[in-house]
């Protein structure tokens, strides 16, 4: 009768816990939305944070952005702009995402879609000459790992991962895909476009822009993205970029 | 004659559990909010409303939050209602010592002063008046072990067990040094189990204080999966929360605070707290009082010897070794940590080392004529200096000429490190 009773609490106890590992999963998945957008027919934009406020407009949540540029947009929001420093009395407890939102910038569009559960992960692809620049700056933070041409650097429980074109790995689900002029200075439009194909990269948005107001991009650049643009529309429409 | 006991007893584990509330609630509403409070209200609602770990504390697990969310939405995000699950698992902590010292055979007067330590501890009155998880893991780690000598004791019912094993989840889940006396208490059942040879029973207890408090564990996460996450993506995030919590160093104001776990029972050692109450500057000290943590090696030591010397009585024994397995367990990753540990992460071991030490006092006082005078005049000197030294930990130091050299001590130093959010910790 003893050995029955704790088999049984044993057997309930197993299958809460399967129980709950449904529950994440079916949780997981729901968390997912992507809305109908412009799939493989590129929409060009003035400026990065303008792609943040398409996606967030359109409703997109819990989705794979991969951001394809010199610059990794992702500089930290001042907290201490949002979170009171001085004993506040009454306290106003905000949220964060909603004070990210407002300082929302090119140097951070990509944090504040994190932070605002628009991206449930980042994947940077730099050029490859810059590659090893980036690996020299984030091996010295804790927490990064560099393994096959690879950063891996979590940020606050979302994963994010900083490679090249080349070094990425293909993946079946279909991405928020955003492209930079300032990631022409080293490819051309043509090449780039055979990278990505080769690595079957689905998307069911993206954004090129053209970076107006950055002085750092040139005007060559811009019309490289402007012929890549050119390349997307009259490319095949199998769904890959 | 023994009912007369048992309600004498409760009278005096009464007194000191409201002697020890009193100490905690004591202005408690008026404290201002020190940075990480803040900090943890803010965090709370951007993983409940988010799903986003963070800004502070990212390397700790997340109960914490959902208790501060639905504690904040429901009773608003005052210092009070912030504060209560800290002050009520402080305050409960209380006699839960005491039972657990009666479930391992000690007297009235062990339990009573095993009750009364923790009661007058300075560094557990610090956290119950803060609105961070340190006091409540304290609290969920003793209720598993106090279920789980409630299993050993009175034939071995299983929801004892399961009870014990949602704790030590909830516990893990706000603090990961719950893992410590949770790994204790399962060697213990499975060293019964598997010396009586009951297979069943041993891969019941096995499951209980594994499987299920990593359900529970996991399952405080649901906020995050809800941001798209699946159980692949889980994995690689708790091995980057583990890393952080590895190399996490505190931030700018705790490097100037002792940090040596291993020292904590060889010299007094402090933890402080710093923030501007409009533009008065507000010090909080949590001290160790020397008085009780010096004597826990000794204490320990003395408990080891007779553990040995009694080995032909196992009853003995076993009540013995198991708050020296408890503190053994708990204390030593922690003194041989190569990160800093802070004076703060000692509750997750003082409860353990004044089990030792209340049961080794009385037994000394036992010994010898006048033994319980010496031991009440030992007592009375603990509570004076724990009075001396309160105000201290109420942020109350400096309004009392013999405690202000040592506040502005501290003062002086965190004052000038910037403590705008503890985004680091």
């Amino acid at each position: 009768m003893y050995r029955n009773r704790y088999f049984l609490w044993g057997l309930g106890i197993t299958g809460f816990f399967l129980a709950v590992l449904l529950l994440l999963t079916v949780t997981g998945r729901s968390g997912r939305s992507s809305g109908p957008l412009s799939g493989n027919r590129p929409v060009i934009v003035s400026n990065p944070e303008d792609a943040y406020l398409r996606w967030h407009g359109a409703g997109q949540r819990g989705r794979i952005v991969i951001g394809i540029s010199r610059w990794l947009n992702f500089v930290d929001i001042d907290t201490t702009r949002i979170i009171p420093a001085r004993n506040p009395k009454p306290l106003r407890v905000t949220n964060l995402a909603a004070g990210a939102e407002k300082q929302l910038s090119a140097r951070n569009f990509l944090t504040v879609a994190v932070m605002n559960g628009i991206a449930r992960e980042i994947i940077h692809l730099v050029p490859e000459a810059e590659y090893p620049d980036r690996a020299a700056v984030v091996r010295k933070g804790s927490g990064a790992r560099v393994r096959d041409g690879v950063i891996s650097i979590p940020y606050l429980g979302t994963p994010r991962r900083i490679t090249t074109v080349e070094s990425l790995q293909p993946f079946d689900e279909k991405v928020l895909l955003y492209v930079n002029a300032s990631f022409f200075r080293y490819l051309q439009p043509e090449e780039l476009l055979t990278l990505l194909k080769s690595k079957n990269i689905r998307a069911d948005d993206t954004v090129l822009c053209l970076s107006v107001g950055d002085s750092e991009v040139t005007d060559g650049e811009r019309a490289r993205l402007r012929r890549f643009a050119e390349l997307l529309r009259g490319g095949d429409n199998d769904g890959r970029t | 004659m023994t009912v007369g006991r048992d309600i004498a007893y409760s009278r005096w584990l009464l007194v000191i559990t409201l002697c020890g509330a009193l100490l905690r609630f004591w202005g408690v509403a008026s404290q201002p909010l020190l940075a990480d409070e803040v900090g943890a209200a803010f965090t709370a609602v951007n993983y409940m409303e988010n799903g986003q770990i963070g800004p502070i504390m990212p390397h700790h697990p997340h109960l914490r939050d959902i208790v501060l969310f639905f504690v904040g939405t429901f009773a608003g995000y005052s210092p009070l209602s912030l504060r209560a699950f800290s002050l009520f698992s402080g305050i409960l902590s209380i006699p839960l010592m005491a039972g657990i010292m009666r479930r391992l055979g000690s007297n009235h007067g062990t339990a009573l002063l095993a009750a009364l330590l923790l009661a007058m501890e300075q560094v557990h009155i610090v956290f119950s008046r803060q609105a961070i998880q340190e006091t409540w893991t304290t609290f969920l780690f003793l209720l598993g072990v106090y279920l789980v000598l409630n299993y050993q004791k009175c034939g071995r019912k299983p929801h004892y067990l399961f009870l014990a094993g949602i704790c030590f989840g909830a516990g893990t889940a706000s603090k990961f040094h719950a893992l410590f006396p949770l790994f204790a208490c399962m060697l213990l059942c499975l060293w019964f189990s598997l010396r009586e040879r009951v297979w069943m029973r041993a891969v019941f207890e096995l499951v209980t204080l594994t499987v299920l408090p990593f359900t529970v564990y996991v399952l405080t996460f649901l906020p995050w999966f809800a941001r798209g996450y699946g159980l692949a993506d889980w994995v690689p995030m708790q091995r980057a929360i583990l890393e952080m919590m590895v190399h996490h160093q505190g931030n700018p104001m705790d490097q100037i605070i002792d940090r040596q776990a291993w020292q904590w029972f060889l010299r007094p050692m402090v933890y402080g707290n710093f923030v501007m109450d409009g533009t008065t500057p507000h010090v909080t000290i949590s001290w160790s009082n020397p008085l009780v943590w010096l004597l826990v090696i000794p204490a320990t030591a003395f408990q080891a010897w007779h553990c040995l010397r009694e080995r032909a009585n196992p009853s003995s024994v076993v009540d013995r070794s198991v708050p020296l397995l408890l503190f053994g367990a708990s204390y030593l990753p922690l003194a041989t940590s190569s990160r800093p540990i802070w004076l703060l992460t000692s509750l997750a071991v003082i409860p353990f080392a004044f089990m030792i030490l209340s049961r080794t006092l009385v037994e000394i006082s036992e010994s010898f004529t006048y033994g319980r005078r010496v031991l009440a005049v030992y007592l009375s000197a603990v509570v004076v200096v724990l009075l001396l030294a309160w105000p201290m930990a109420v942020g109350k130091g400096t309004h009392y000429g013999y405690l202000a050299p040592f506040v502005e001590r501290y003062r002086s130093v965190m004052e000038v490190v910037p403590t705008d959010t503890g985004n680091e910790r």
